[in-house]
């Protein structure tokens, strides 16, 4: 008898490249193919607006490679999405390419590196106030003469998420160092990044952090020797729940005004700011309209773009009048299919997956669907920041704002007390009909591996089947996505005795993929 | 009349061109192929890790 073709036979062998672009009918494959035109013009776009200056970059810096692999990293995020799951995956993900491009332009127009002694470089530099990536940078919104940049964001997380072997120099580079080798590789990554100063050199000033947990912080040193800006450190309260610690998080927020209003020279603009809390209230607005839809029996827009959307949505383009513009076009194309009552996709499982999500397997939850059919219907990853900001008054926007920065990526769960990272898990499990769980196991996140026992307990308490997927965030060298991809196998035949939707992504040889 | 009859020209080349290189995912093993020297110039180039 023939065998069935399935997905993993259109991959290479070890880099898991496509022989051919997915065939997903007619109009979904002409879709397709016209938002990959359109990628393709943001980035000829891009190249062709400062080449020699690009071209200087791509050779310069390591991780500026893994950007030319983006229409790849796309395609893996949209494996098997049909309907509105891909029109809503492609629109995000290219505004996500336009925004990063003209950010790459910035910083390298003003790299010292690739312009030294050039006086245009340095007068836009006066113009750049650097944040640590996990400060959400709405605050930036305030001064609109300046540009705000998240600093590790370009060099360091998204090339995580693009290419799975992009942390891996870097890493070696910090052991190498003397650093401990058991810190989780996102701090790792940073400081490698530092040691081989291979940061863009920007700037007037930087905000450092707290955020999210003690190896930041660590890292931040190295980074300051490297970097070597005026810097100060914007405290955020890991204590959020609790109303004694708000006054402090405002005061910290009034300090760190202070001393950007120092470095740049130019003045605090309330007005400016308030209309940028006033876009992010109504994006965020779309996204709980996004998770109304994924609470139906026909979820639209789950899984890898979703969430990867929202961190960038919620870090670096916040306030932005353009987000919001995709935000509702992405939400018609949403409604309209819920509207008609379609769900392009095989869902025997609704998944809630909670803690962080392993960058190094960006589009997991594709695989997770096409190979077993587990929809992921909640992500832990993709709740933060939901609170709108009360713009009455200018107290009530730092309030605001002190609470965005309070229950930001990394912190709404991690910190903040239990209830925040356990009760909650099982209140959206209800809230969405789940009827399973895959719970991440960040092997070096030493915080929330100590209520690991929790979760299990709680589970068994409930009668929820869990599976545990370990997973290292950046690292594919300690953990492989094949690893990750046998903890759920494994789950899957032997505890919910389960025959694949695809056999053939049940074990495929990806060690060499990006 | 001429001018559409270009336009049409214009745009049946661009599908000639550009729905090979789609379906057949040029670009990305384009990238691929470069991707070994890329490595090997970062590899090579001088660094001064002192902080």
């Amino acid at each position: 008898m023939k065998k069935k073709k399935g997905a993993a036979d259109n991959l290479k062998n070890k880099t898991a490249i496509q022989k051919h672009r997915e065939w997903r009918g007619g109009l979904d494959t002409a879709y397709d193919y016209m938002q990959w035109c359109r990628l393709w013009g943001i980035l000829i776009k891009w190249a062709a607006s400062h080449p020699v200056q690009n071209v200087r970059a791509v050779f310069r810096y390591r991780w500026m490679f893994s950007y030319l692999t983006v229409p790849s990293f796309f395609d893996r995020l949209c494996e098997g999405q049909r309907g509105a799951g891909l029109r809503g995956a492609r629109n995000n993900l290219n505004y996500l390419a336009s925004d990063v491009t003209k950010t790459l332009t910035t910083i390298f127009s003003a790299d010292m590196h690739l312009h030294p002694d050039s006086k245009k470089a340095e007068e836009l530099n006066k113009r750049i106030i650097c944040v640590d990536e996990l400060l959400p940078n709405l605050l930036g919104k305030g001064f609109p003469d300046c540009k705000m940049i998240l600093f590790q964001e370009y060099p360091m997380y998204l090339p995580s998420l693009i290419n799975q072997h992009s942390p891996v120099h870097y890493i070696e580079q910090s052991e190498l160092y003397g650093l401990p080798a058991d810190v989780c590789p996102l701090p790792s990554f940073e400081a490698g990044l530092a040691i081989e100063d291979d940061f863009p050199k920007i700037g007037c000033c930087m905000l450092t952090s707290n955020m999210p947990c003690d190896g930041s912080i660590m890292t931040t040193m190295l980074q300051e020797r490297r970097i070597g800006l005026p810097s100060q450190v914007l405290n955020v309260p890991l204590r959020w729940k609790e109303d004694e610690v708000q006054d402090y998080a405002v005061e910290e927020i009034r300090s760190a005004i202070a001393f950007l209003e120092e470095h740049t020279g130019q003045k605090f603009d309330w007005d400016a700011f308030k209309e940028g809390c006033e876009i992010w209230n109504r994006q965020n607005e779309c996204k709980f309209e996004k998770w109304d839809m994924n609470r139906t029996d026909i979820p639209p827009h789950t899984g890898s773009s979703a969430w990867l959307y929202r961190i960038f949505e919620h870090q670096a383009v916040a306030g932005e009048p353009r987000a919001l513009r995709n935000d509702l076009k992405v939400n018609r194309i949403l409604r309209k299919q819920v509207a008609a009552g379609k769900c392009p996709k095989t869902i025997r499982h609704r998944a809630v997956l909670w803690n962080t999500p392993c960058n190094n397997y960006a589009n997991f939850n594709n695989w997770l669907l096409n190979c077993w059919g587990i929809e992921s219907v909640c992500e832990m990853i993709d709740i933060h920041g939901t609170d709108l900001i009360d713009t009455g008054s200018h107290e009530s926007m730092l309030r605001g704002l002190a609470d965005h920065y309070q229950t930001s990526t990394m912190r709404a769960h991690t910190k903040g007390g239990s209830e925040v990272m356990l009760d909650s898990l099982w209140e959206k499990y209800e809230e969405y009909n789940a009827d399973m769980i895959i719970m991440f196991d960040q092997i070096s996140c030493k915080g929330v591996g100590a209520i690991n026992g929790l979760f299990e307990e709680g589970a068994m308490k409930r009668g929820i089947p869990m599976v545990r997927v370990r997973q290292d965030l950046m690292d594919p060298t300690s953990i492989t996505r094949r690893e990750m991809r046998n903890d759920v196998n494994i789950f899957m035949q032997s505890v919910m005795k389960e025959e694949p939707v695809d056999a053939s992504l049940v074990e495929f040889d990806d060690d060499e993929s990006w | 009349m001429k001018a559409i009859k270009i336009l049409i020209t214009i745009m049946l080349a661009f599908l000639a061109v550009t729905v090979p290189i789609y379906w057949f995912n040029l670009d990305t093993k384009l990238v691929k192929l470069i991707e070994k020297p890329m490595m090997k110039r970062y590899d090579s180039m001088p660094r001064d890790n002192r902080l």
